[in-house]
């Protein structure tokens, strides 16, 4: 009798379960992951039914927690440090990073402009107070490969150990990316190379725009690490022109200031995501810059505007030839700009060869 | 579609056991027989076919000589693999009929005969059952004590499977990465767990979703690392194939009652064809000799009786999973130098300290797991308080339901097979 009743509960559980994946309402992304939910797809059904598995949040919750218990201090491929940091690691090679330095270098050659590489750290590169104790870092190999390559790089890294090592707020503790201030000394880094002189940080109005900010490396450990979004703010940052070049869309304004109440906060920078975007001050006649990157690039570009037309081309989301259009347009220089687990990690910049 | 995936056990299997018992008892063979093909048709993709094509070969030869039949079917799985057909779960069918051919049974019923040689749990990678035992199984009425059993052994394979050796795995790729002796030694441990609970946990969710259908397949796994000789850790690993190959190439080639150079030769049959089997690289004839040799060793040499201990059998089966584990012979040769710390190999690093500090409690909880304490724990429970177990199963449900959630599993490794 007890086993009828076993048995046809299990049953019975397991077609409610069947029964809520498919009938249950659910909105159109999964605001906690930032992503849409999966169709269902009969050669690959499994991502669509654990996407609406009730109490999801919490199912994974317990997951994070049996794993954080048990001492491997890692959870969808992120790990805890010290001072409230999260970490995530990406799979990167040399080979990888060579193959995409020598379709800059093809790139470079191709052009009659200086085409500068400056590659910013992950944090496991730069902050190794911040490390769980006996972490090793074992990407010292990449570095070299980037020093050791002929292009005109720009080397960020002694300035962000240094700064990292102050203890200064350069990345965030949930998100891979810089803060705003570790954008700002990158970008004083890069104005000196680019042979312009930067602005001091008395020159900008600084401003905490969002104090509860949870980046991708948050989200994958499935906590809240309150980070803040602080934004460099100059008196004509609002006459700026940003044009999505692929949407067509356009704004006024270098900071999207809507999205930080959505689910991407890191959105207040108008061209993320975006394959071509343009940033231009209307009415002045000023010197132009490509600007190739990936997101790190979003934080940086509002400091660069302040110096140049910009022309944003993210390899990752833009089609067409970056070679045709460096040709179409009268750059001043060319700046490569990507993270070390972009730049190392994807096979993404052969585009520049064409 | 395998057996540990969300749509599987949320969907196809719910639908599936309604569908079956919705039928009369009489007829379920029928059902079972078009619920086999849906499985294998979502599992194998295009090469659906090879199992209704497969079973008709089958089917026709069992009207010839069993001997004939049994050869005839077992030169196929060398004759597909040539054509470069490889659909999942064929070397795994091919064993079954072949089985079934040799001991000389005729279904008349192609349908029924079909529904044995396709059951929908055991068609990708076992446990190979024989006809003779799930011939009575077909035409009973619901068994609810089997169907339980099935639920919970559902249960403990899924939590093997998804909570052990998907983990199990992350860890052996993380020191199978590292260059010094300490990452060697602990990459070997992880993958004889990883192993382990990836085969013990699939073959425990397939003999409990065949008992959820009233099916009962025998036990393929018994705790193997606690064996006390290399011959007695195959008679606990991968049962079913253990058993095959004893009844279909060792006895028949005259076992260990001829002589000892005639059981030589039987013993030498049964791991070229384990070792081809598994895959015809020169790593697998490697790990099959392997054995060969340790297990003709225990034979010749060792009283009977006289056992080599924990440790001793330990040692070199961990050994022999280098061989299994690496692509080429340089492969492996280069990580037993590593292991033995030869040519300048360092003892350690500190990443190796990091790995160590991140995995040692949950590579100590697989091996306490890998014993049968907690086996036996739950067995007595079953027997005489199960009203205990109940909640526990609950709460492994949870556990099954969360890692789901996390989602991208390591494959099962047998399928490949």
């Amino acid at each position: 009798m007890r086993e009828k009743m076993f048995c046809r509960l299990s049953l019975a559980v397991c077609l409610l379960l069947l029964l809520f994946i498919v009938r249950a309402p659910h909105g159109e992304r999964l605001e906690s992951e930032n992503r849409a939910y999966t169709a269902f797809s009969l050669a690959s059904p499994d991502r669509y039914f654990t996407d609406r598995l009730p109490l999801r949040e919490h199912l994974l919750r317990l997951s994070r927690n049996i794993a954080l218990a048990l001492g491997k201090n890692e959870f969808a491929d992120a790990f805890l440090g010290r001072n409230g940091y999260i970490f995530s690691e990406e799979s990167v090679s040399t080979e990888t990073l060579t193959k995409n330095l020598d379709a800059v270098q093809v790139f470079a050659d191709a052009l009659g402009i200086p085409v500068y590489t400056a590659v910013v750290g992950a944090k496991t590169d730069v902050l190794f107070g911040s490390l769980p104790r006996l972490y090793a870092d074992e990407r010292e190999s990449l570095w070299q490969a980037l020093r050791e390559s002929e292009l005109q790089t720009i080397d960020l890294l002694p300035t962000l150990r240094r700064r990292g090592g102050e203890g200064k707020y350069i990345y965030y503790r949930g998100d891979h990316h810089l803060t705003t201030l570790g954008s700002y000394y990158v970008y004083r880094e890069i104005a000196e190379a680019l042979g312009i002189t930067p602005y001091d940080a008395k020159d900008f109005s600084v401003g905490v725009v969002k104090a509860d900010f949870s980046g991708s490396d948050a989200r994958k450990m499935l906590c809240a690490t309150q980070d803040k979004i602080a934004l460099f703010r100059y008196a004509e940052d609002g006459e700026f022109l940003v044009e999505n070049r692929d949407s067509g869309e356009g704004m006024r304004g270098l900071y999207n200031t809507e999205k930080l109440h959505s689910s991407d906060p890191y959105g207040v920078f108008p061209i993320a995501d975006c394959g071509y975007a343009r940033i231009t001050l209307p009415n002045a006649e000023r010197q132009r810059l490509l600007l190739v990157c990936d997101s790190y690039g979003d934080a940086l570009a509002p400091l660069l505007a302040r110096h140049y037309d910009l022309d944003i081309l993210d390899p990752r989301y833009y089609g067409g030839s970056v070679k045709a259009l460096a040709a179409e347009n009268d750059y001043a220089a060319v700046l490569v700009y990507f993270g070390m687990d972009t730049i190392a990690g994807k096979e993404i910049l052969y585009k520049l060869r064409f | 579609m395998t057996l540990y995936t969300a749509f599987f056990l949320l969907g196809f299997l719910p639908i599936s056991a309604l569908v079956y018992y919705a039928v009369p008892h009489r007829t379920r063979y029928i059902a079972l027989c078009v619920i086999d093909l849906a499985f294998y048709a979502l599992a194998a993709g295009k090469l659906f076919w090879m199992l209704p094509l497969l079973s008709l070969v089958t089917y026709a030869l069992s009207f010839a000589k069993p001997r004939v039949g049994f050869l005839t079917m077992l030169l196929l799985l060398p004759l597909l693999r040539l054509c470069g057909v490889s659909a999942v779960g064929v070397s795994f069918f091919i064993l079954r009929a072949a089985a079934y051919l040799h001991d000389g049974h005729r279904e008349k019923n192609f349908v029924r005969l079909c529904a044995f040689l396709w059951l929908f749990p055991t068609v990708t990678a076992g446990p190979l059952t024989r006809y003779g035992q799930a011939r009575d199984s077909f035409d009973k009425p619901v068994n609810y004590p089997l169907i339980e059993r099935g639920i919970l052994l559902s249960l403990a394979g899924l939590l093997k499977k998804l909570f052990f050796a998907d983990a199990l795995y992350a860890a052996f790729v993380q020191f199978h990465a590292g260059g010094t002796t300490l990452s060697a030694v602990a990459a070997l441990v992880c993958y004889a767990l990883y192993i382990y609970f990836d085969f013990a946990g699939y073959s425990d969710i397939a003999i409990g979703i065949a008992a959820i259908f009233g099916f009962a397949p025998p036990k393929n796994f018994d705790h193997p690392y606690l064996s006390r000789s290399v011959g007695e850790f195959f008679r606990r690993w991968h049962i079913s194939l253990g058993i095959w190959l004893r009844d279909y190439v060792y006895i028949p080639l005259g076992g260990s009652r001829r002589g000892k150079g005639r059981m030589l030769l039987a013993l030498g049959a049964v791991w070229l064809t384990s070792a081809l089997w598994h895959g015809s690289t020169l790593s697998y004839l490697l790990w099959g000799g392997w054995f060969f040799l340790l297990i003709a060793a225990e034979k010749l040499l060792l009283p009977k009786g006289v056992y080599l201990g924990h440790v001793s059998t330990l040692v070199p089966v961990l050994l022999g999973w280098v061989f299994f584990f690496s692509e080429t012979p340089a492969a492996a040769f280069a990580f037993l130098g590593r292991l033995f710390c030869l040519g300048g190999t360092l003892l350690y690093s500190r990443a190796d300290l990091y790995n160590c500090m991140r995995h040692l409690p949950f590579v100590l909880l697989a091996a306490f797991c890998a014993t049968p304490i907690l086996h036996n724990a739950l067995c007595t429970l079953y027997r005489h308080k199960k009203v205990l177990l109940y909640p526990l199963a609950a709460a492994a449900f949870a556990l099954v339901l969360s890692c789901l959630a996390v989602g991208a599993h390591q494959p099962f490794l047998y399928a490949s097979f």
